[in-house]
This record gives structure tokens, C-alpha cells and sequence, in this order.
């Protein structure tokens, strides 16, 4: 017998959405800076039960370095806790920032096409 | 959708460059600018700026008593698109709401230990179509208790607000660039704190524009003839 629950079936699953967002800030920023920053705001806006509804879950190979951009996953009925969130960040480390989100979507694929211009075989056309 | 944040009070001019690149990669159409009475004469220089988005001027007007109000509204009326009274004191509050010159009505709840807004300013504002606004800012820079207690006014203002059909706007009232804020996420405050999120979207954009709109018309009528 395998020592791990077995996959919940889609029907059970929660609904998510991905959202995909930017920080403009003095300097470059890593992902746990982001990361850090992010927790504290969205624990001290919707408190720890609030957060606990949320289910977010930071999708960390998505972060770009250079664009400043990543996604975070949520619960689809508390997208706008987490915007709310990203929206009292005012601050990480010493630098002054702006986060906000460029758009939400159902699926990593479809997020990763329309906010971080990915490109996919099925863009190019056949000859 | 036209997003517009019409209270973005930067303190300094040669900052607006960069003000209005970050608000236009935040999605803004149009964006406030807001000088403070004493420096109404700043406002020849708004106007000599070029932008992609559309800068519309602000006056904020704080007064000591409602007589200095009533003044200084009858003079910035006819100048600036858009006068803002700096609300706290109940007698103020209760004063803009009362004069239909006014078009928003700015943080009532401010510094004080109650929402500021009662039914009657809320009908009073209702019938003289003054907005009553939810400043961001204050959100932004209280934490822990304090904000849990402005966020419990504007609540509170938000339910009057609604019940009487005043309008609602939210605005970032930013200081310099750093307090701007994308309209999507000052939207989910609204949501946040008792408004639907259709309401919350009209209150950054619908109805900020129809104000600007219909200033700017009757400032027109009045240049022309």
C-alpha cells in the first residue's frame, strides 16, 4: 500500500486561478524576498483563517528575475484577498515597491502564454 | 475600461514624469493631479505638460471653519476640474456634503474615533451629488490596530454611502510614485471592505469619469458665455 493519499479525482479538487503578477521596486528583487514580503501582508490583511481559505501556493520556477514577474495560485473564490495582499506590500527589505497583478487565468499553460509572452508549438503554423 | 485615480497628490512637479509612466503601466486612463490650496498657482505649470494619459486637476481645499470653506470653494470652482474638501471634522464634513459645488468629499473618517458620516450628511451628499471617497493611503500607512479601525469606518461609510445612494470613488491618494496603485487591486479593497466588486470597479472608473466629464462640460459652458 502506498504511504501517501491517492490524487482526489477533478470533481473534488478545489477550484484555482493563477495570478500573474509584476513588482516595480528600486532594485532587483529575489523570489524569497517576494515571498516573505507576500505572506506578511496577506497574514496581516486576512489574518490566519482568512489565509487558510486562500490556498495559495507560490509557483516558485515562474518567478522571472529580469521581468520581476511570477505567479501565485489561490483559491478561485479569494482572488481578490490576494490581490488586496499584493496591493499593501509597500516595502521589501529597503526598497520601496509597487506590486500588482497583470491578470488571472484557470491553467499554469494559459497564464505562462498571456502574461510572460511563452510561446508554444501549437503559436506557429504550419507550412 | 477607463481607470482613473483622481487623487494622486505628488509633492513635487518634476516627479510627474515618472508618476505618469508607472500609471500608465498600471492601466490608468487618466489620473488626478492634486495640488493644496495655498498652491493653486502651480496649476499653469500642470497645464503646460504633455502626457499620453489624460491629467486632470485637482484642488484639495482643508479649512479651519465653514465660512473659510465655503471661500475657498467659490474661488477654486471655476479654475480646477475637480475640488476635493479634506474631510475630519464633522462640521466640515457636514458642510461639503451640503454644497453640491464640492465633488468629493475626501477621508471623513480621518483622525477621528468615529466614521465621521452620519444619515444626514449621507442624504445631504446623496442629493448634492457629492462623492465620498475611500483613501487608499490611509489603509496604506496604518497597520494593526489602526487599521482595523479605518478599515471599520470606511466600512461603516461604505454601508451609508450605499444606502443612500451617494457616490463612491477610491482613490490612491498618493504621495509620490511608490503609493500608486493598480486600479484592479484598489478595486479588491473595496470589495474587501462591504462593496460588491461590480461597485467597487464603477467607483475607479464609471463614476470618477462621469465626474470629470461633467465638470469639464459645465467649466466649457462657462468660458464660452
Amino acid at each position: 500500500m502506498a504511504d501517501r493519499p491517492k490524487i482526489l479525482p477533478p470533481t473534488l479538487r478545489g477550484k484555482k486561478r493563477y495570478i500573474a503578477f509584476e513588482v516595480i521596486s528600486e532594485k532587483n528583487l529575489d523570489f524569497s524576498e517576494v515571498l516573505n514580503a507576500f505572506w506578511h501582508s496577506l497574514l496581516n490583511f486576512v489574518g490566519e483563517l482568512g489565509t487558510s481559505e486562500t490556498n495559495i501556493w507560490f509557483v516558485k520556477d515562474t518567478w522571472e528575475e529580469k521581468n520581476q514577474r511570477g505567479l501565485v495560485r489561490c483559491d478561485h473564490r479569494y482572488v481578490e484577498y490576494v490581490r488586496s495582499a499584493l496591493a499593501l506590500i509597500d516595502r521589501i527589505g529597503d526598497s520601496r515597491v509597487i506590486a500588482f497583478s497583470l491578470g488571472v487565468s484557470g491553467t499554469m499553460k494559459a497564464a505562462k502564454r498571456k502574461f510572460f509572452g511563452e510561446r508554444t508549438l501549437e503559436d506557429f503554423e504550419p507550412e | 475600461m477607463d481607470f482613473y485615480d483622481l487623487h494622486v497628490e505628488i509633492e513635487d512637479l518634476k516627479e510627474i514624469d515618472e508618476v505618469i509612466e508607472i500609471s500608465k503601466k498600471l492601466g490608468y486612463s487618466g489620473i488626478g493631479i492634486t495640488f493644496k490650496y495655498a498652491n493653486l498657482n502651480d496649476l499653469n505649470e500642470l497645464k503646460k505638460i504633455k502626457s499620453e494619459i489624460d491629467l486632470v486637476s485637482c484642488v484639495e481645499i482643508s479649512a479651519q471653519g465653514v465660512k473659510e470653506l465655503k471661500r475657498k470653494i467659490s474661488k477654486a470652482r471655476k479654475i480646477v476640474d475637480i475640488v476635493i474638501v479634506s474631510g475630519g471634522d464633522y462640521k466640515i464634513n457636514r458642510a461639503a456634503a451640503e454644497d453640491s459645488r464640492v465633488d468629493i468629499l475626501s477621508h471623513p473618517e480621518y483622525k477621528r474615533m468615529d466614521s465621521g458620516v452620519d444619515h444626514i450628511i449621507a442624504r445631504a451628499a446623496g442629493e448634492n451629488n457629492v462623492a465620498i471617497e475611500i483613501n487608499f493611503h490611509e489603509i496604506l500607512e496604518t497597520f494593526r490596530k489602526i487599521r482595523a479601525h479605518v478599515l471599520g469606518h470606511m466600512r461603516n461609510n461604505i454601508h451609508l454611502a450605499l444606502e443612500y445612494n451617494v457616490p463612491i470613488v477610491i482613490t490612491s491618494s498618493a504621495r509620490n510614485k511608490w503609493e500608486l496603485r493598480g486600479p484592479r487591486e484598489l478595486a479588491a479593497i473595496g470589495q474587501a471592505i462591504g462593496m460588491s466588486l461590480e461597485d467597487s470597479m464603477k467607483s475607479i472608473s464609471d463614476i470618477p469619469k462621469g465626474i470629470v466629464d461633467e465638470n469639464r462640460r459645465k467649466l466649457r459652458v462657462v468660458s464660452h458665455g
